[in-house]
C-alpha cells in the first residue's frame, strides 16, 4: 500500500511539473511587406552618320546616354567577331575602314550595351541596341546600312 | 320502509366463563401479534426524537470570492494585430540599392513575452527573390547613406539574420528576442538590398516579403 501511494504522489508531482510548460501562452501577428517593384533600364536608340576621317569614309554611331536610374556606362562591340570598339564620351563609336578591313564587302552589326555603374557586365542588368553598317569593296568605305 | 327485512341474527351459544379461563391458562401465549406494535412504537419514538433534533437552529452564510480575471498576452505590430508594412519600400529599386525600416512590436497584454520571427518571400521571378538580400536587426535603427543612386539605407546593430535571401518557405530570422515587458516595445530593423549582380531577368519584377511574429509567454 505504501509503495502504491508513493508512486501516485510521484506521478502527481511529475504532472504538476510539466503542466506549466504545456500551458504557455502565445500570440502571433502577420506582417506583410509592401510589394517592391524593380525598375528597368532605358534603351538608348542608336543613330548612324557617315563621316570622313583621313579621306576615308567612316560611320559614326551615336546615342544619348540614359540617366535612369543612373548614368549608364556604355560599351560597344562588333557582333560575331566580338571586337571591342572605343566609346567616345560614353555616347558614340566610329567605325573606320581600317578597323573593318577584314570585313569588307559585308554588313556588320554593332551592339551597344549600357550597364549600371559598377555593375558586373556578365551577370548584371544591361540594355542593348544594335546598329548595322555596310563595309564597301576592299574595306575602303563604311556606310550606315 | 323498503319492505326488506333483516334476517334474524343467529345467537351464538355463550361459552361458559370457566371454560374460557381454563383455555387461557392452557393455550400458548400469542406473542407475534404484539411485535409490529412494539416496532411501531419504537419508530414513533424515534421520529419524535428526530423531530427534536431537526428543530435545532442553524444558519448558513454564503461567502462570494473575489472574481479572478486571468491575465492576457497580446502582441501588437505598430498597434495592430496584423500589419501591412507599406513603409518598407523603395520605388523602382535597382541593383545595388537598399531600403531599411523599423517595425515596432508592442506588448499590449499583462504577461512578459519574447518574440521569434520567421520570414518568407514571393517574387514574380525566382531570380529576384534570390538576389534580394534581407537583414534583420533586433533593436536596430535606420541610417541613410545615400538618397541618389545607388540609394542606400542600412540598419545599425547586430543582425540576427542576413544579409541573405529568403525563400518561399518560412525561414527563422530571429530565434528569440529579449523579454518584452507589459506595455513595453521592441523595434526590429529590416533591410532589403538588391544585389548589384541581380540577373537581367529581374528587371520590372515584383517582390513581397512576409514576416510571422510569434510572442511566447516568459515562464514565471
Amino acid at each position: 500500500m505504501r509503495r502504491a501511494a508513493a508512486v501516485g504522489v510521484m506521478a502527481a508531482v511529475v504532472l504538476a511539473g510539466t503542466s506549466p510548460a504545456a500551458g504557455t501562452w502565445s500570440d502571433a501577428a502577420i506582417v506583410t511587406g509592401k510589394t517592391l517593384t524593380t525598375t528597368s533600364l532605358t534603351t538608348a536608340p542608336l543613330d548612324c552618320e557617315e563621316v570622313t576621317v583621313l579621306l576615308a569614309n567612316s560611320a559614326r554611331i551615336y546615342w544619348t546616354p540614359s540617366t535612369s536610374p543612373a548614368s549608364l556606362v556604355y560599351t560597344a562591340r562588333i557582333v560575331g567577331s566580338g571586337a571591342n570598339l572605343d566609346v567616345t564620351d560614353n555616347s558614340s563609336v566610329v567605325l573606320t575602314p581600317s578597323l573593318l578591313s577584314t570585313l569588307f564587302g559585308t554588313t556588320v552589326t554593332v551592339r551597344v550595351t549600357g550597364t549600371l555603374p559598377g555593375n558586373p557586365r556578365e551577370v548584371g542588368w544591361i540594355t542593348q541596341a544594335d546598329e548595322q553598317v555596310a563595309v564597301g569593296p576592299a574595306g575602303l568605305i563604311v556606310n550606315c546600312a | 320502509m323498503s319492505g326488506r327485512h333483516a334476517a334474524p341474527r343467529r345467537a351464538e351459544p355463550r361459552r361458559p366463563a370457566r371454560r374460557r379461563a381454563a383455555s387461557r391458562r392452557t393455550a400458548p401465549r400469542p406473542t407475534r401479534p404484539w411485535t409490529p406494535v412494539v416496532v411501531a412504537l419504537v419508530g414513533a419514538l424515534g421520529l419524535v426524537g428526530g423531530l427534536g433534533t431537526q428543530a435545532y437552529w442553524n444558519d448558513v452564510e454564503t461567502v462570494s470570492g473575489a472574481t479572478i480575471t486571468s491575465g492576457s498576452l497580446d502582441l501588437l505590430v505598430e498597434g495592430q494585430q496584423s500589419y501591412t508594412w507599406t513603409a518598407l519600400d523603395l520605388p523602382n529599386i535597382a541593383p545595388g540599392e537598399s531600403t531599411a525600416k523599423v517595425l515596432t512590436l508592442n506588448n499590449a497584454g499583462t504577461t512578459p513575452f519574447t518574440v521569434s520571427i520567421t520570414a518568407s518571400a514571393t517574387a514574380s521571378v525566382v531570380a529576384l527573390r534570390d538576389a534580394m538580400r534581407v537583414t534583420v536587426v533586433p533593436a536596430g535603427t535606420v541610417s541613410q547613406t545615400s538618397a541618389v543612386y545607388p540609394r542606400a539605407e542600412s540598419c545599425t546593430g547586430t543582425a540576427s539574420f542576413g544579409p541573405a535571401a529568403l525563400t518561399g518557405s518560412e525561414t527563422t530570422v530571429l530565434t528569440e528576442s529579449d523579454v518584452i515587458d507589459p506595455w513595453d516595445s521592441l523595434t526590429i530593423c529590416v533591410r532589403l538590398h538588391l544585389d548589384l549582380a541581380a540577373d537581367n531577368s529581374t528587371k520590372s519584377s515584383t517582390y513581397t516579403p512576409t514576416f510571422t511574429i510569434t510572442a511566447t509567454q516568459v515562464a514565471p
